[in-house]
């Protein structure tokens, strides 16, 4: 009885190891660096969904997308050990392999993929709408497809990844001018490919 | 801020202050108000058309999952490139090394005088007797 007496079941000092999960980007990838694939596993799942939407907005083809996304986590892999922060993001460093794999492929789709409009019909109480709606997202995707990489990339990464323009010149190894550059002129060119369809009254832009 | 510089923020990153550059956004949005409405329509309707592209591309969580395994599966196969020797590394390793060393002197120079204590016995009985036979050779 006086053991029991002696022994304390509140909490003690002592400190509990941390979660992988809650790990910075930059603590996992030094125990990725020695191999460890709980480490790697937390950063794929942290950074997967994100990195197949970007590549899904550079190539318009998901089996592609996928690979390249897999292609990039492949490199994050073999080249953990040499891993060194020197002050920039993993994220930074990821996206930056992601984009250039994705430049690199070169090949442009001859159609994008939103375009089946048909196949929805009459499957939602607004089929119509929905599908003129499709339609239109077709024809954007299409001149989004048509755009050269880098301004697509620009794009994708400011745009839709809602990524700083700092750290999209960052992964593009750019100047911030360069950036704002690359937006601008895509832009602009998707809104001289798309005026006809759905016209642009030419106010606001320079 | 200027009406130039406004419309170059608005050619870039659109018309959703959310997207602008954060030192620029509180000038640029006084400025905005300023102005009429139809400044930033062009920038709006091209938003409006890049969002309703926005959706489809949304990956689905089976699909997610299907892909992490596979990514994952990948790297099991995968050898991963040895890094160079980071600095701080070096600092940690010569002491070992140094300690490895002068252990493996240690044991190669009792080895050494093992063996040679051996020899040297032997043959100082072997050098005794050969003097001896010289010494009576030479003088006698």
């Amino acid at each position: 009885m006086a053991v029991m007496a002696d022994v304390d079941f509140r909490p003690g000092p002592r400190r509990e190891p941390r979660a992988m999960d809650d790990l910075p980007d930059e603590q996992l990838m030094q125990s990725v660096g020695q191999g460890n694939h709980q480490a790697y596993a937390v950063l794929v799942t942290r950074h997967m969904a994100r990195a197949v939407h970007f590549a899904e907005r550079m190539t318009y083809r998901r089996m592609e997308a996928e690979e390249l996304v897999q292609e990039a986590f492949l490199r994050v892999w073999v080249h953990a050990p040499g891993w060194k922060p020197d002050g920039a993001l993993f994220r930074t460093w990821f996206m930056r392999i992601l984009t250039n794999l994705c430049i690199d492929l070169k090949r442009r789709p001859t159609m994008a993929p939103l375009g089946d409009a048909d196949e929805l019909q009459d499957q939602t109480p607004n089929a119509e709408m929905e599908t003129e709606r499709r339609k239109d997202a077709a024809v954007v995707a299409a001149a989004l497809a048509e755009l050269p990489p880098r301004q697509r990339a620009a794009l994708a990464l400011c745009y839709w990844q809602e990524t700083s323009a700092l750290e999209a010149a960052d992964i593009l190894k750019v100047s911030i001018g360069a950036i704002e550059s690359l937006l601008v002129r895509g832009r602009r060119t998707l809104r001289e490919k798309l005026a006809p369809k759905f016209g642009f009254d030419g106010k606001g832009m320079p | 801020m200027t009406l130039t510089r406004l419309q170059e923020i608005l050619a870039a990153y659109g018309a959703d202050p959310v997207r602008w550059p954060t030192a620029e956004r509180d000038a640029a949005l006084a400025v905005l108000r300023r102005l009429p409405v139809s400044v930033a329509s062009d920038a709006e309707t091209l938003d409006r058309l890049l969002d309703l592209t926005g959706e489809r591309t949304l990956p689905s969580l089976g699909t997610d999952t299907l892909l992490a395994a596979r990514i994952r599966t990948r790297a099991l196969k995968t050898a991963q490139i040895a890094a160079p020797m980071p600095r701080g590394t070096t600092a940690r390793f010569w002491p070992q090394a140094t300690a490895l060393a002068a252990a493996l002197l240690v044991g190669i120079m009792i080895g050494i005088s093992d063996l040679a204590g051996s020899y040297f016995s032997d043959s100082a009985d072997l050098s005794s007797d050969f003097l001896d036979v010289t010494y009576w050779e030479t003088w006698s």
